[in-house]
């Protein structure tokens, strides 16, 4: 294990890279401290210079942790902070608001924060400007490792080639749907597989970039195998415009989505690991409700850690002062509209901007025909209440348009949370992986899971919520995680069936 | 789905089936390949009207503007070029799912009478005479004779070279359209022109076996012995490249042949002179930037070439002596 004591013998990331085994704290060393702007003290990969906002998402429930517990989700994810006061004054504060120079804009904020109420464009603006700030650029992160975690069953080994890949969703989608449960087989719907990836293919190209990174965003309902009734879950449906042309919501466009979610080192190893690592480890389901093996060796046995370097073609780094555009221009969609105002009476909501649609090429047929539209459908859906914000209101009320701006609220809360940890790097399509790397656990960090697994059971889940937030943010969980490194494609090690469960891409010859 | 699915009531659409028919033929195409055929007919028709105003885009039916230039920003290339990018990574799924339906009609047409005559006719669209995996799925009626998971392992690296290779050509067409957009295209001579114009026919050749290529389905009848005439098209590559150090050596022989007197002279009889294309300071690196971007797309088109012999060959008979042809270490 390579020594980390003092500065003068820090090795480089490529050295770091070279070693057989990593820890944790390790990987978020693997970017040196590089000061984009010297004369603002901005430093892209360390933490965020005021921590108004640690999130990640809990083995059982969403939470956000700061050092002052400003802001905090309740088990619905809904926010629901300590002290409406404090988490005002937090916010304020990063967006460098003076409570006497600004009062309106404080006061606005208070109310947005409380109510949802929605914040004029000057505000907007003004985060941002904030977000764009402080964003990487992709210069950044020239030839830099970015790391992903992902589930073995999801690479597959090319003995030919020597090369790991990782599979596409539409490819996993293909695999399991031909080879899947029963249950997996009644929710393929009554569209063939080609017939499917051809709509995604003409929806596609309908939306923005950032409409489709947004898509995550809207899968409100994410990993739930049961169908929604009335399609109240997503917020956002996609039509095609030819007449009789149905819609679908995010979700579903998202299942060919050739995108992947990679992070920086320092966010992945402090935070983006620990938000998809621990919860199948002790609950035994992952946020994609999928099941995981009851010995807790197996399900650690499950995931690797895949490490490559960055470059603008395969690689992009997420917008969110974009994803922010578009949240506010789908606030402003319902800005007209008084807060009382039942959404199963309004009519459906054409969203126009070029937010949500990408810029018009000049020519007709360059963009796939028939085109799309998007809409927040409201009296065509006909549902009195809506699943997606039924964790403002209790279910027997009716949906209003107040409902929907605290649902915008706490997703624009999840944009600046998020965007603080520059979580979010995509990849397109087929990558192949530069180094994977097993992931095991020191024997402390074997207790603590033990630990965790008995708190679970015993349903003590603020405890357990307590224990694991702590041991996040002190580092402490940083230093029981190891990395062991399987293949490297550097030294083109060769990878056999006794070394290695990656499965192997088989030939009939 | 494919386009004859759609509704046919709008004319727009009308026209695009037309241009269609124009551009695939026989073919019957890969949707995830269709934003990128469209692309390069841009680019395509572009030059052509630069090349010469007076001539009517080749595929009227398309759509296209009535002077045949596409007018398309740097910034929106590239977007575009991301959205086309985006469609390729379903070739593989998409070429697999292809097969399968017309493995499914097979079995279900095995006793129609014509059927067997229309397989020997047309061996690329039916599973039922090819060997391998979607022969079995033609015998049974059952996709899972023949897995996705079993034709990734065989052709995954196959299908991750063809892509690579088009994202590559897809590059090389926006760098085309930056130079007839971007740089004084309209100032050369009519020698340069009429020079680019001769490339750009014979790229266009290149590029229809290119699509004959990603599908594996002959565009014409006579292409029926399929894998002549992606042999044939390798021979259109190599004697692409043989020809581009002619271009240049004609370009660099301009450099130094002047005619005898000015062209002052000249224009003082009445007569304006016409420079060669070199003679024109501006224009000398354009065209140099020309010719590399064509010969860039002559060898990807070349390389998915021959990545396309080896998948054809998974589910064809090939001669020896082809995939000798096509071997990394033949002549």
């Amino acid at each position: 294990m390579p020594g980390l004591v003092n500065e003068s013998s820090l090795p480089t990331h490529l050295q770091l890279l070279q070693e057989p085994r990593l820890t944790l704290a390790d990987v978020a060393e693997l970017v040196p401290d590089a000061r984009r702007r010297p004369e603002e003290g901005l430093d892209p990969f360390s933490s965020a210079p005021q921590e108004w906002g640690s999130y990640y998402q809990a083995m059982v429930r969403k939470t956000a942790s700061t050092q002052d517990g400003s802001f905090r989700f309740n088990a619905e994810g809904a926010f629901a902070p300590r002290s409406q006061k404090a988490a005002c004054e937090s916010l304020c504060g990063w967006l460098g608001l003076d409570r006497r120079r600004h009062s309106i804009e404080v006061k606005a904020i208070g109310e947005w924060l409380r109510n949802g109420t929605p914040l004029g464009s000057r505000l907007f603006w003004r985060l941002r400007d904030k977000l764009k700030s402080e964003m990487l650029a992709e210069t950044d992160l020239y030839n830099r490792p970015i790391c992903r975690l992902v589930q073995v069953d999801q690479l597959r080994y090319d003995p030919d080639y020597t090369a790991v890949y990782q599979l596409t969703p539409a490819q996993v989608r293909l695999i399991t749907d031909q080879g899947g449960t029963p249950e997996e087989g009644a929710a393929k719907g009554a569209l063939s597989p080609l017939a499917r990836i051809h709509q995604n293919q003409r929806l596609y190209w309908t939306i923005s970039e950032h409409f489709q990174s947004a898509i995550a965003l809207f899968d409100s309902d994410l990993g739930s195998t049961k169908p929604s009734e009335q399609g109240t879950k997503n917020l956002l449906h996609i039509h095609e415009q030819k007449e009789g042309g149905h819609g679908i919501a995010p979700h579903a466009l998202n299942q060919y989505s050739p995108l992947r979610f990679w992070s920086p080192p320092t966010t992945f190893a402090r935070y983006v690991f620990h938000m998809l690592f621990w919860q199948p480890i002790v609950t035994g389901r992952d946020l994609y409700k999928r099941v995981f093996p009851d010995d807790t060796a197996q399900r650690i046995a499950k995931f690797r850690v895949a490490i490559n370097g960055y470059n603008a073609a395969k690689y992009r780094i997420a917008d969110y002062a974009g994803l922010l555009r578009l949240l506010e221009e789908l606030t402003d969609a319902f800005a007209e509209h008084p807060r009382r105002a039942m959404l199963a009476k309004m009519d459906d909501i054409p969203l126009k901007h070029p937010v949500f649609h990408p810029r018009e090429f000049t020519h007709p047929q360059l963009v796939r025909l028939p085109s799309g539209t998007v809409r927040i459908p409201l009296k065509s859906l006909n549902a009195r209440t809506w699943e997606l914000t039924s964790r403002y209101h209790d279910r027997s009320r009716a949906t209003t348009v107040g409902h929907m701006f605290q649902m915008l609220r706490d997703r624009i809360l999840e944009i600046l949370l998020w965007s603080k940890y520059q979580m979010e790097i995509r990849s397109v399509g087929m990558v192949p992986v530069q180094r994977v790397y097993h992931v095991e656990l020191t024997t402390e960090g074997l207790a603590f899971v033990e630990r965790l697994q008995s708190l679970h059971k015993q349903e003590r889940y603020d405890e357990l919520d307590e224990e694991f937030s702590t041991a996040v943010f002190s580092g402490t969980l940083r230093k029981w995680v190891v990395l062991r490194k399987e293949y490297d494609r550097e030294s083109s090690r060769l990878l056999t069936r006794k070394i290695t469960d990656i499965q192997w891409l088989e030939t009939t010859e | 789905m494919s386009l004859d699915a759609m509704d046919m009531q709008t004319p727009s659409l009308q026209a695009l089936a037309k241009g269609d028919k124009q551009i695939y033929g026989d073919v019957q195409g890969l949707e995830c390949l269709r934003g990128m055929t469209y692309y390069y007919q841009t680019v395509y028709q572009s030059i052509r009207h630069l090349v010469d105003p007076r001539r009517q885009p080749s595929t009227p039916d398309l759509d296209l503007p009535k002077d045949g230039l596409v007018r398309l920003s740097v910034e929106e290339v590239r977007s575009l070029r991301r959205f086309i990018n985006s469609d390729l990574e379903q070739l593989g799924i998409e070429f697999y799912l292809q097969r399968v339906g017309w493995a499914m009609s097979c079995c279900r047409d095995a006793a129609t009478p014509g059927h067997q005559a229309h397989a020997q006719q047309f061996p690329a669209r039916h599973p039922c005479v090819m060997k391998g995996g979607f022969k079995a799925i033609a015998e049974t009626g059952n996709d899972s004779a023949y897995p996705y998971e079993e034709f990734l392992g065989e052709t995954h690296a196959i299908f991750a070279a063809i892509h690579a290779h088009l994202v590559s050509i897809n590059r090389a067409f926006g760098e085309l359209y930056y130079h007839v957009a971007e740089l004084p295209f309209a100032s050369f001579t009519p020698a340069g022109k009429s020079e680019i114009g001769h490339l750009s026919s014979e790229l266009n050749r290149l590029m229809r076996g290119l699509m004959v290529a990603t599908h594996l389905q002959p565009q014409q009848g006579w292409q029926s012995d399929l894998i002549s005439y992606l042999l044939t098209c390798r021979a259109d590559c190599q004697r692409f490249f043989e020809t581009i150090p002619h271009y240049y050596q004609m370009h660099r022989l301009r450099l130094v042949v002047y005619p005898i007197g000015t062209a002052r002279d000249e224009e003082a009889r009445g007569r304006p002179h016409q420079f060669p294309l070199s003679c024109l300071p501006w224009s000398s690196g354009v065209y140099l930037d020309f010719l590399n971007a064509y010969q860039n797309i002559a060898q990807h088109t070349l390389a998915v070439l021959h990545w396309s012999i080896r998948l054809y060959a998974r589910w064809y008979f090939v001669p020896r002596r082809v995939l000798q042809a096509i071997s990394p270490i033949s002549a």
